[in-house]
């Protein structure tokens, strides 16, 4: 979730945002200023102003240099450079102008917005606006020093003041409205943490619940419908190997590694190939079409899902459709997967298959849908059914492996 | 930004308040002073109107209940702007001194900062270029009927700055914030896929064991017989079938709980739970719960907690309710909430403020003491 920077890494980020902001307003004053310089020369070749803008490249080095390594020392050293380029930039235009120039002329002013800006060391808002306050006065005392050396009359720089008011306010109010809402934070990371795990439970819960639909219910059927006498052997065979899976072995744990050496090993190794051939084993006439090799597209997870959900399909098929033959079709697109599972059975309706839903609705819609499918069914009664399980391939770049 | 950090717009949301205050204010106050350079008052009226209209669409755009500001907003926002710098200079045309203390172009550039928790950095720079070229322009054609003396190219200088250093500054502001936001979700999303590796393989222990408590009790013994040389009769049939419906049932029963069922069951499962939490309800019969997103389920997560949290919570505990309407599906909350002030301004104000990140169309009633949340979310 969006849920922003954890209220200790924001001032910091606040902090570091403000100093290159300040740095970018910097750098485009000074960069004015010297081009206001070099227009008013070029207007007035007769009087010489040029090493007014040679007072602006020391700080136009500091700036530099702050920017690169925003410690307490390039800050300092930045707002002893900018105050001496103030100040001198200020006695060499009162002195070129000495009518005309007022103190908080344009070209004076901008170097001052530069001292204000100096996004210097450290966290905070008392520690931005305090440098902000050192620029201020710094700027303001070498005006006033450099007119009363060329006889200037000093004015209030109201530009100057105003920058320097609204960095304050601007701070302060930041500041003060962060406390506010940063009180909700760790609460928001703690529910966005328990949704993940929640999410994570979820799926596993899906899939222990289809695991247990697939293996236990379906045997619990096969006894209840046995006739009298010794279980059938077969039947006792994989509810022995099912039990001893489920109850000793790991497998919640352990089956995405497992499944995903089986993807690597192509067509043949993958879970729907082997639900075919188990479909194919109890009796299903199971005719495959298609581009079989997109399967192999999937993930290891996918493919488990998708292998398992045709096994419930083509099982449905068996004990529902009244028929014994069913046609699977691979479709494989740039980004999807799509799987079809066809029967000329009786064919059913959704809704009205509620008593025995768990199959369709746990095995197979809710399986595909954990891993981001989705399943539609085409069923009316008297014309067979078609489902269609569409699955997302996650890296579409990815080429389909030869079959093996 | 306003969509990587809500939280962190939100923070912003006072600057936007206060942008829109002072900006008309500081227009107005110049326009004041330099009453004597103006020749037009009507158009000096009409410069003051398009910062009001400016600084209104800021306010009502940038409310956390509209979110997200859209790019037509930024628009029409730096538009009235423009077109109040550029009735401001008619209204001073060939009586205006010097453009130096115009409030025309410091407004334009408040403005642009004004959007910086709003909108990208790119989005800002273009405005503030295109910004920057009209005020240069405006300030080519005025610069003849100035009072002072100057050269041309000192006016379009003068009126190109500000516009250019602010619209620049907020774009490097927004980038280095999205830039740090983006590390630290890299960080984070890498911090919890190790977690769900390790915590993964736990949990599937845990629902492992689940499952096997369950089988232990009838499942196994009744296996363990029959692989054991017992024989299939009508009893067992019975019992296979019997067996089978418990377990069908329960599996049914586990299927239908949606997240927010297991948030509130865990709520009152915790050690410390108020009688609250285990009175609180969730009527769900469709299970809608399931179509919010993750970030939606969050934020309706976070503001569960700290409602349960809250002491003035009465022991009845929340009633919640979806429902769905066409496309959309709507939830509404009810609990009994004795505080002294609005539910808006106490504890949970910053929770209820993420809610509505969340869900724009949330609505908040709070009639002492029963407080009601109405919200919807889209159908996924």
């Amino acid at each position: 979730m969006s849920l922003g920077l954890p209220g200790h890494l924001a001032p910091h980020s606040e902090s570091r945002a403000f100093a290159r902001a300040s740095h970018a307003i910097s750098l485009v004053v000074l960069i004015a200023d010297l081009s206001l310089i070099a227009v008013l020369q070029a207007s007035r070749p007769d009087v010489v102003l040029w090493p007014a803008m040679v007072a602006l490249v020391p700080m136009l080095g500091a700036l530099w240099l702050l920017e690169r390594y925003r410690g307490w020392v390039a800050s300092v050293l930045y707002l002893v450079a900018g105050t001496v380029s103030v100040f001198w930039l200020v006695a060499a235009g009162t002195s070129a102008f000495p009518t005309e120039a007022t103190t908080d002329s344009l070209v004076f002013t901008l170097p001052k917005i530069a001292l204000i800006l100096v996004g210097g060391a450290g966290i905070g808002v008392i520690k931005v606006v305090g440098w902000s306050a050192a620029g201020f006065l710094l700027g303001e005392g070498a005006t006033r020093f450099a007119a009363l050396q060329t006889g200037t009359t000093a004015t209030v720089d109201l530009t100057a003041a105003g920058v320097f008011a609204v960095v304050a306010i601007l701070f302060t109010v930041v500041g003060i409205s962060r406390q506010r809402i940063y009180v909700a934070q760790p609460s928001l990371q703690r529910a966005a943490r328990d949704e993940q795990l929640s999410d994570i439970r979820h799926r596993i819960e899906v899939r222990a619940a289809a695991m247990l639909h697939d293996t236990i219910l379906n045997h619990l059927a096969a006894v209840a419908s046995s006739p009298d006498g010794e279980l059938r052997h077969d039947l006792r065979e994989r509810i022995d190997r099912d039990l001893q899976v489920l109850v000793g072995e790991e497998w919640l744990v352990d089956s995405d590694a497992r499944e995903s050496e089986a993807g690597r090993a192509g067509w043949f190794a993958s879970r729907l190939y082997r639900s075919i051939e188990e479909a194919r084993e109890l009796g299903l006439d199971v005719v495959l079409s298609g581009d079989r090799a997109a399967i192999l597209r999937l993930d290891a997870h996918r493919q488990l899902a998708v292998g398992l959900a045709v096994k419930q399909c083509l099982v449905n098929v068996l004990k529902h459709a009244g028929t014994d033959r069913a046609e699977v079709v691979v479709y494989g697109s740039a980004g999807e997967v799509s799987i079809m599972i066809i029967d000329g059975g009786k064919g059913f309706s959704e809704p009205e298959t509620s008593l025995d839903r768990l199959g369709l609705r746990q095995s197979v819609r809710r399986r595909i849908e954990a891993v981001d499918g989705t399943v539609q069914v085409w069923s009316t009664p008297g014309t067979g059914t078609s489902i269609l399980l569409r699955l997302p391939v996650l890296d579409p770049a990815a080429e389909p492996e030869p079959v093996s | 930004m306003q969509q990587r950090d809500p939280l962190g717009a939100l923070i912003g949301r006072p600057t936007s308040y206060l942008a829109a205050v002072i900006i008309p204010v500081y227009a107005a106050v110049v326009t004041w002073r330099n009453a004597g350079d103006i020749s037009q008052p009507t158009l000096a009226v009409v410069a003051l109107l398009f910062v009001g209209v400016a600084s209104v669409v800021l306010v009502l755009a940038s409310s956390p209940l509209r979110a997200p500001l859209t790019v037509r907003s930024h628009a029409v926002i730096v538009g009235s702007s423009l077109a109040a710098l550029i009735a401001s200079s008619l209204s001073m045309w060939g009586t205006d001194p010097y453009a130096r203390d115009d409030w025309g172009v410091p407004v334009v550039g408040l403005f642009i900062v004004a959007l910086a928790p709003y909108r990208p950095a790119r989005e800002l720079v273009t405005s503030g270029a295109f910004s920057a070229l009209l005020a240069a322009f405006v300030a080519l054609v005025q610069a003849d009927s100035f009072g002072a003396v100057a050269p041309v190219g000192a006016f379009v200088i003068a009126a190109a700055t500000p516009i250019v250093a602010m619209s620049l500054g907020a774009a490097a502001f927004v980038d280095v914030l999205v830039r740090s936001l983006d590390r630290w979700r890299l960080r984070a999303d890498r911090a919890l896929s190790a977690m769900s590796g390790e915590r993964g393989e736990s949990i599937a222990r845990s629902v492992q064991q689940d499952s096997v408590t369950v089988l232990n009790q009838e499942v196994v013994p009744l296996f363990t017989d029959l692989l054991s040389g017992g024989v299939v009769d009508e009893a067992t049939r019975q019992r296979a079938r019997a067996v089978a419906n418990e377990l069908r049932a329960l599996m049914v029963a586990d299927v239908d709980r949606t997240w927010l069922d297991t948030v509130v069951e865990q709520l009152g499962n915790r050690a410390d739970a108020p009688p609250a939490a285990t009175s609180t309800v969730v009527r769900d019969e469709h299970r809608l719960a399931e179509h919010m997103s993750t970030d939606e389920r969050t934020a309706v997560r976070a503001f569960l907690v700290a409602l349960h949290d809250d002491p003035a919570l009465s022991d009845d505990g929340a009633e919640i309710v979806l429902s769905s309407e066409g496309d959309r599906c709507s939830v509404s909350l009810r609990a009994a909430l004795n505080y002294e002030v609005s539910a808006l301004k106490g504890p949970l104000a910053p929770f209820l403020a993420v809610v509505r990140v969340m869900f724009s169309d949330l609505q908040v009633d709070h009639e002492q003491p029963d407080l009601t949340l109405r919200f919807s979310y889209e159908r996924r």
